[in-house]
C-alpha cells in the first residue's frame, strides 16, 4: 500500500501510512549520518595508517578512545581527569549561557514588544554587538579578576547576542491579527505581550538558544585560556604546552561531542514546549 | 543513488580535510651553496669566512627574552652583512606557538618548557645553549606574610598562586616549596600567560606570582616582592636554539656559522661597559618596537641578568662528558648540555607533563645535538680564532 495513493485509504490508515514513511525516512537520515561518522573516522585512520598523513601532526581515533579511556582515571599530563575537565568546562559554559538566557531573551523580548525600551537600548546593542567576545579579556580581568566570574563573563558575550537578536525578531514578528484578537477581547498591552507575543516568538527563542550554545562552547577555550586550573580548554592548552597532539584533539572532541548532546537535550525540550506548533 | 552520491562527496571532502593536516613540511630544506671565501675571513670583523653566495636564514626569534638577542645584536654590528647572510626575525611571545610554526623559520630560540615541547612533539634538536635564565622569580604583595618570612612553611599553605602552568615558572614555585618541605598539594594553582597573571595579581587575584624576564621586573617595579627566583633557588633553566633535522643537514654551514657569531656576539657583549650599554638600546628600542612594555631600567636590567655561554664555554656545554647524575641513563655518557636540559625534563617528568620514555627517546635519538657545536669549533680551529 503506498502513500501516494492516499484516495483508498480511510483517515486512521492515512495517518499510520505517513507516520511509518515518516520513520522510514527518519531511520534512513539515522543510518547515513551513523555511515558519514564511521566513513570519516575509517578515512582518518587509513589516512595515518597508510602514512597519508604524518602522525606527529594528528593522531588516529584509536589513539584518541584509548586517552580518552586512560584520561578517565589518570590525570597526567595536564593535572586533571578527564571526568573533572569536563564538569570545570561545563560550569564556565553553562554559567556564562544560563546568564546569557536569564538576561538576554527578555531583554529581547522587551526590546521587540515595547518601542521605548528598543530606541533606547538598541543603539547600545547595536554597538556591543559585533565586539568579538575574546577581546574583553583584558578588560575582564581588570573588573571581575580571574575566577568563575571572568570565564563566565567571556562566554555570557558569546551567547548573549543571538538569545536576544533571535528572542527580538521572533516577538517582532508576531501577526498582527493574533495581536487583534486579543485587543478585542479586552487584553491590556502587557497580558497581549504574555499570552501572545512571548508563546508567537519562541521558535525564533529556541533557534537561538541553539546558536548561543554553540557560541557558548566555541568560546570555551578563549574563556580557560584567561586562567584556568582545569577544563577542557585548560587541557588544550596544556596538550599545545607539551607538544601532545593526541591531548588536543582529545579535547576538541569532546567538547564537539558535549555540544552535540546538549544540542539533543535543547531539542527535546523545544519539542517538549512547542510541540504544539508542530503539523 | 542521489544520497549514495552525497556520502561519496562528504567522505572525499572529509579525506580532502584529513589529508590537509599532514601537508606541513619544511619547505626550505634544501641544498645550497655554502661555499665560503677564507681569504676573505681577515676582512670581516670576527675572522670568520663569509659566504660566497647571499644566503638568508630565518630565525625563530623570542622577542622581550635575551635569551634570542645576540643575533639583533650581530645584525645591528653589521656582523651577518660582512659574512653574506641576511636575517629574517620570526617572532613570537612563546615557546608552543613557535614549535606549532616550525616550519616559518630555519633556526628557533626557546626557554627550557619550549626546549622539551620542541623534543617531545617535534623531534626538533637542540644544538645551543643561550642563556641560563635566573630571572624566573615569585611575587607575593608586601603586607603578605611571605614577604616578611618565606621560610616558614604556614605562611605558604593554602595561598593561590598564578604563573604559567607546565613551565619554568612552575619549577621555580616547586623549588620554593620542596625547600620548606611542602609540595604543590600545598598551595592553589591558576595557570595564565605571564603577561595576563601580572594584570590578574594587580588587580588582586592570587596570593603569589610566578613571572619571568621583563614581566619579572615590571611586578618589581609595581612594588611586589620578590621571594625567590631560579638563581637564589638554584634551578638551572636553560634555554636554546633548536632546528630540525632536515634543516640542519642542508644548511649545516649557515647554522654553524650564525652560532658562533651569536656566541662571539656573547662575548662582544660581556667585553665593555660600552657594549651591554649599546646592548641595553638595542634590546629597548626593539621591545618598544614590539609592543612590549619596557624602559631603560627594565632593558638594563633583563641584560645585567643575561647568562649566555662565551663560545668557549658554549663549546665545553656540548662535548664535555659525564654520567647521568639522575643515574637512570646508562648507555653513555651525557654531555653537560644533556644534564642540564634534564634537570629540567626530570621536574616535568616529576610533576606527570612528560614521561621517563620520553627521556630515554631524547637521549637514544640524540636530540640534544653536540654536532654544531663541534662543527663550530672546527671552524674556529682551522680560522685560528680563539674562545
Amino acid at each position: 500500500m503506498s502513500v501516494s495513493d492516499p484516495n483508498h485509504l480511510n483517515e486512521s490508515e492515512y495517518v499510520e501510512s505517513v507516520r511509518r514513511e515518516r520513520k522510514r525516512s527518519q531511520y534512513q537520515s539515522a543510518i547515513l549520518s551513523v555511515i558519514g561518522i564511521l566513513g570519516f573516522l575509517i578515512l582518518w585512520q587509513l589516512s595515518l595508517v597508510t602514512g597519508l598523513v604524518n602522525s606527529r601532526f594528528l593522531s588516529s581515533p584509536i589513539e584518541v578512545v584509548s586517552l580518552f579511556i586512560t584520561k578517565l582515571t589518570d590525570p597526567r599530563p595536564d593535572g586533571a581527569v578527564i571526568g573533572a575537565n569536563i564538569v570545570s568546562s561545563l560550569i564556565v559554559a553553562l554559567s556564562g549561557f544560563g546568564l546569557a538566557i536569564v538576561i538576554g531573551i527578555p531583554l529581547g523580548l522587551l526590546m521587540g514588544w515595547y518601542k521605548g525600551i528598543d530606541s533606547f537600548l538598541r543603539p547600545i546593542f547595536e554597538i556591543i554587538r559585533p565586539i568579538p567576545p575574546v577581546s574583553w579579556i583584558p578588560l575582564t580581568i581588570v573588573w571581575v579578576g580571574i575566577g568563575l566570574q571572568a570565564k563566565a563573563m567571556i562566554v555570557f558575550f558569546a551567547a548573549f547576542v543571538p538569545c536576544l537578536i533571535n528572542s527580538y525578531t521572533g516577538i517582532r514578528q508576531t501577526r498582527e491579527v493574533l495581536i487583534n484578537v486579543a485587543k478585542t477581547f479586552g487584553a491590556s498591552d502587557f497580558t497581549t505581550f504574555l499570552k501572545v507575543g512571548i508563546p508567537y516568538s519562541m521558535t525564533m527563542t529556541f533557534a537561538g538558544v541553539k546558536v548561543a550554545i554553540g557560541n557558548a562552547w566555541a568560546t570555551l577555550v578563549a574563556a580557560e585560556m584567561l586562567a584556568a586550573s582545569s577544563g577542557l580548554g585548560y587541557m588544550i592548552l596544556m596538550g599545545r604546552q607539551f607538544g601532545r597532539v593526541d591531548l588536543v584533539i582529545l579535547g576538541i572532541a569532546v567538547i564537539g561531542l558535549i555540544g552535540t548532546l546538549i544540542t539533543i537535550i535543547i531539542n527535546a525540550v523545544e519539542n517538549k514546549i512547542l510541540g504544539w506548533r508542530k503539523l | 543513488m542521489k544520497r549514495f552520491v552525497s556520502v561519496l562527496i562528504i567522505l572525499s571532502m572529509s579525506l580532502a580535510l584529513i589529508t590537509g593536516c599532514g601537508s606541513s613540511e619544511k619547505e626550505t630544506a634544501s641544498e645550497g651553496n655554502y661555499e665560503v671565501d677564507m681569504e676573505k675571513a681577515s676582512e670581516t670583523t670576527l675572522g670568520l669566512a663569509p659566504f660566497k653566495e647571499r644566503q638568508k636564514l630565518r630565525i625563530g626569534f623570542f622577542t622581550g627574552s635575551p635569551l634570542s638577542y645576540p643575533f639583533l645584536f650581530a645584525d645591528k654590528l653589521g656582523y651577518f652583512d660582512e659574512l653574506n647572510i641576511d636575517i629574517e626575525y620570526v617572532p613570537f611571545t612563546n615557546g608552543p606557538a613557535m614549535m606549532e610554526a616550525n616550519n616559518d623559520w630555519d633556526i628557533g630560540g626557546v626557554g627550557l618548557g619550549g626546549l622539551t615541547n620542541a623534543m617531545k612533539g617535534y623531534d626538533l634538536r637542540i644544538i645551543d645553549i643561550t642563556d641560563y635564565e635566573e630571572n624566573l622569580a615569585l611575587f607575593v604583595r608586601p603586607d603578605h606574610p611571605l614577604a616578611e618570612d618565606p621560610k616558614d612553611p604556614e605562611n605558604w599553605k593554602g595561598t593561590e598562586w598564578i604563573y604559567p602552568a607546565g613551565t619554568t615558572a612552575q619549577a621555580v614555585l616547586v623549588n620554593a616549596l620542596e625547600e620548606v618541605g611542602l609540595d604543590m598539594s600545598d598551595i592553589e594553582s591558576i595557570n595564565m600567560d605571564v603577561a595576563n597573571a601580572l594584570t590578574g595579581f594587580q588587580g588582586g587575584t592570587g596570593d603569589g606570582l610566578g613571572v619571568w624576564n621583563v614581566i619579572a621586573f615590571e611586578a618589581e617595579d609595581t612594588g611586589f616582592v620578590r621571594i625567590g627566583d631560579a638563581g637564589t633557588l638554584g634551578f638551572t633553566a636553560p634555554c636554546g636554539t633548536v632546528v630540525s633535522e632536515k634543516t640542519l643537514e642542508a644548511k649545516r654551514p649557515l647554522i654553524e656559522t650564525a652560532i658562533a657569531v651569536f656566541h662571539l656576539t656573547t662575548e662582544w657583549i660581556y667585553e665593555s661597559d660600552e657594549n651591554m650599554e649599546q646592548a641595553v638600546a638595542w634590546f629597548l628600542e626593539d621591545g618598544e618596537n614590539e609592543g612590549i612594555r619596557i624602559n631603560q631600567s627594565i632593558a638594563e636590567r633583563v641584560m645585567e641578568w643575561y647568562r649566555g655561554p662565551t663560545t668557549g664555554e658554549f663549546i665545553e656545554i656540548f662535548t664535555n662528558e659525564a654520567p647521568d647524575e639522575a643515574g637512570i641513563y646508562t648507555k653513555r655518557d651525557l654531555i653537560q648540555a644533556e644534564r642540564d636540559i634534564l634537570v629540567g625534563v626530570d621536574f616535568f617528568i616529576s610533576q606527570g607533563n612528560y614521561t621517563e620514555e620520553d627521556r630515554e627517546k631524547f637521549l637514544d635519538d640524540g636530540l640534544i645535538d653536540p654536532s654544531v657545536a663541534i662543527g663550530v669549533k672546527e671552524m674556529l680551529d682551522e680560522l685560528q680564532i680563539e674562545y
